[in-house]
């Protein structure tokens, strides 16, 4: 070893000259060769200064990173590659993003291997934006996820908000201000829960929220997203499934009001209610008190309605009920009048009817009195006399008494009706004009008379004892015969 | 009016008593009552609308003492 105890390095290369010989290489390969490469934008930053991008570029499995590299997008370039990409997809470049660039590789001995991105297709980003928006959605239903946050009940009073927003930002500001200046001031209570609410940190400061307000969900109603005011950017996040999936399963009703004017997002898809700003969720919260309000105001009103209609009713059943009785008694007592003119109609001709029957047994009675006379002191036709008048007495007797129940009959009537009419007063003196007629002196008058025996009227022949004293009684004066035989 | 009563119950109670009232099927004696009963719910009703839950709460306190 003819080297040995010598200090001989074996052959070597400074640094420099195994860059530039890398350099050369890949020049060879890849010199004025552009590459459409797709790939995931981990993260994107823009040097101020300078105006150069610089880009974390990589691609990954569910597991782990299997590729990574740099990428710039120099400033002269930065401008036109940017506006295209926003042009189309609506949003500018973000992390997390998959995209499809036109890269030149290029490496520096310093600064190490890179792309030299020129180009972008943004049309491929939409597809894979709208892929993952797809399989959110998809995921979403075949897990029974995407309508229930849609499906829970939301409370007829939203009382209690839980808002998930940035105290600075516009939207917040707008839905507040909504609220607070709503002519009707209701009793909604806001509380804020701070988030980052777009971009690459948002799944995991959303859910970090949602988690929160659901560690104390005793004390809210629903849910509120509020953003606004920062434009479309960075809105990825709410398609991805991460996201969504946490405000599916929340217990409470979730309103979002992000704020923003490309389509519809997962998030807002499987909400309770989407608004589109944060206004109209201040709105939509504002309205249900409203409805309410007006609700209770109509109902207030229909009460009073209801209940006036209702004793409406009643006072006219009553009111009904009154002329019928009214009427009822009207007829009774036209009843009661005509009765009495009935009455008092065959008044006359009752009166003739016992007229003539008295005269029919008077006549007969005047006879014997004058045969009595004719034949004073025959004592058989004094029997006979005595005997007629007996019968006669008798039967006055019956005709007075019944003539005297019809009158008193008639008297009632007529008391009854007075009571109803009181000018009925004059035909009832009539009546007891009538009824003065039948009097027994009256009767005498017309040539009856009374026997009496020790001043007690005798109707009884029986009674009397031959050889005693009988008084008549005549209408003028009385006669005092002896009684000389019976028959 | 019951502590634990929500505004849906409250609400739900009156909209049924307007009903009845509307119905006619009532008595007026009973009528009386239920006017009664809807002015309470209806009070409770608008406290919910525009008191906070904390503000009822006191007045409740208020009221226990």
């Amino acid at each position: 070893m003819e080297h040995v105890g010598q200090a001989v390095n074996p052959k070597s290369f400074t640094l420099l000259e195994v860059m530039r010989s890398v350099q050369s290489v890949l020049q060879r390969t890849y010199a004025n060769k552009s590459y459409w490469v797709q790939c995931e934008l981990a993260r994107i930053s823009l040097h101020a200064q300078s105006g150069h991008c610089y880009l974390e570029l990589i691609e990954k499995n569910e597991n782990a990173i299997l590729a990574q590299l740099k990428g710039i997008i120099w400033a002269d370039k930065y401008d036109s590659i940017t506006e295209k990409f926003k042009a189309v997809t609506n949003t500018p470049l973000a992390g997390g993003m998959k995209v499809l660039l036109l890269c030149a590789v290029s490496f520096h001995p310093v600064h190490g291997l890179s792309f030299n991105i020129t180009d972008v297709e943004p049309s491929f980003t939409l597809g894979e934006m709208a892929r993952m928006k797809n399989e959110s959605v998809a995921r979403l239903k075949t897990e029974g996820l995407f309508d229930k946050n849609r499906r829970m009940k939301m409370p007829l009073l939203p009382k209690r908000i839980a808002v998930i927003s940035v105290e600075t930002s516009r939207g917040y500001h707008d839905f507040m201000t909504t609220l607070l200046n709503h002519p009707v001031q209701y009793a909604i209570q806001c509380t804020l829960f701070e988030a980052i609410l777009q971009g690459e940190n948002a799944v995991p400061s959303l859910t970090r929220a949602m988690n929160n307000i659901h560690g104390e969900i005793e004390n809210y109603d629903a849910i509120a997203i509020i953003r606004g005011g920062a434009g479309d950017a960075g809105l990825v996040c709410y398609d991805e499934y991460a996201l969504a999936s946490v405000i599916a399963r929340s217990a409470l009703p979730v309103i979002s009001g992000i704020g923003h004017a490309t389509n519809e997002t997962v998030v807002e898809m499987i909400v309770h209610k989407n608004c589109i700003t944060p206004t109209a969720a201040a709105t939509f919260i504002l309205d249900k008190f409203d409805v309410q309000n007006q609700s209770i105001s109509e109902t207030i009103n229909l009460i009073h309605q209801s209940t006036k209609e209702f004793m409406g009713y009643q006072k006219q059943d009553l009111s009904n009920f009154s002329s019928l009785f009214c009427l009822l008694v009207q007829n009774r007592i036209e009843r009661s009048s005509f009765n009495l003119k009935s009455i008092h109609a065959a008044m006359p001709s009752h009166v003739a009817g016992f007229l003539s029957f008295a005269r029919q047994n008077l006549f007969p009675a005047v006879n014997i009195v004058l045969n009595v006379k004719r034949f004073a002191g025959h004592s058989v036709f004094l029997n006979e006399l005595i005997c007629v008048s007996a019968t006669l007495q008798q039967v006055m007797a019956v005709r007075i008494a019944s003539s005297v129940e019809e009158l008193s009959d008639s008297i009632a009537d007529l008391s009854e009706a007075l009571r109803l009419l009181s000018d009925k007063g004059e035909q009832i003196n009539h009546i007891e004009e009538k009824v003065k007629l039948l009097d027994p002196v009256n009767t005498l008058m017309r040539g009856y008379s009374i026997t009496r025996m020790n001043g007690k009227a005798v109707t009884d022949a029986d009674k009397l004892i031959i050889g005693e004293q009988i008084e008549t009684e005549l209408a003028n004066g009385v006669l005092i015969s002896t009684i000389e035989k019976k028959n | 009016m019951e502590k634990k009563k929500t505004y849906e119950e409250a609400y739900e109670e009156l909209q049924e008593i307007v009903k009845e009232i509307e119905s006619g099927n009532i008595g007026v004696d009973d009528l009386g009552v239920k006017v009664k009963r809807a002015g309470e719910l209806i009070r409770f009703c608008k406290e919910k609308l525009f008191k906070t839950e904390q503000e009822v709460n006191e007045v409740l306190k208020n009221i226990e003492k």
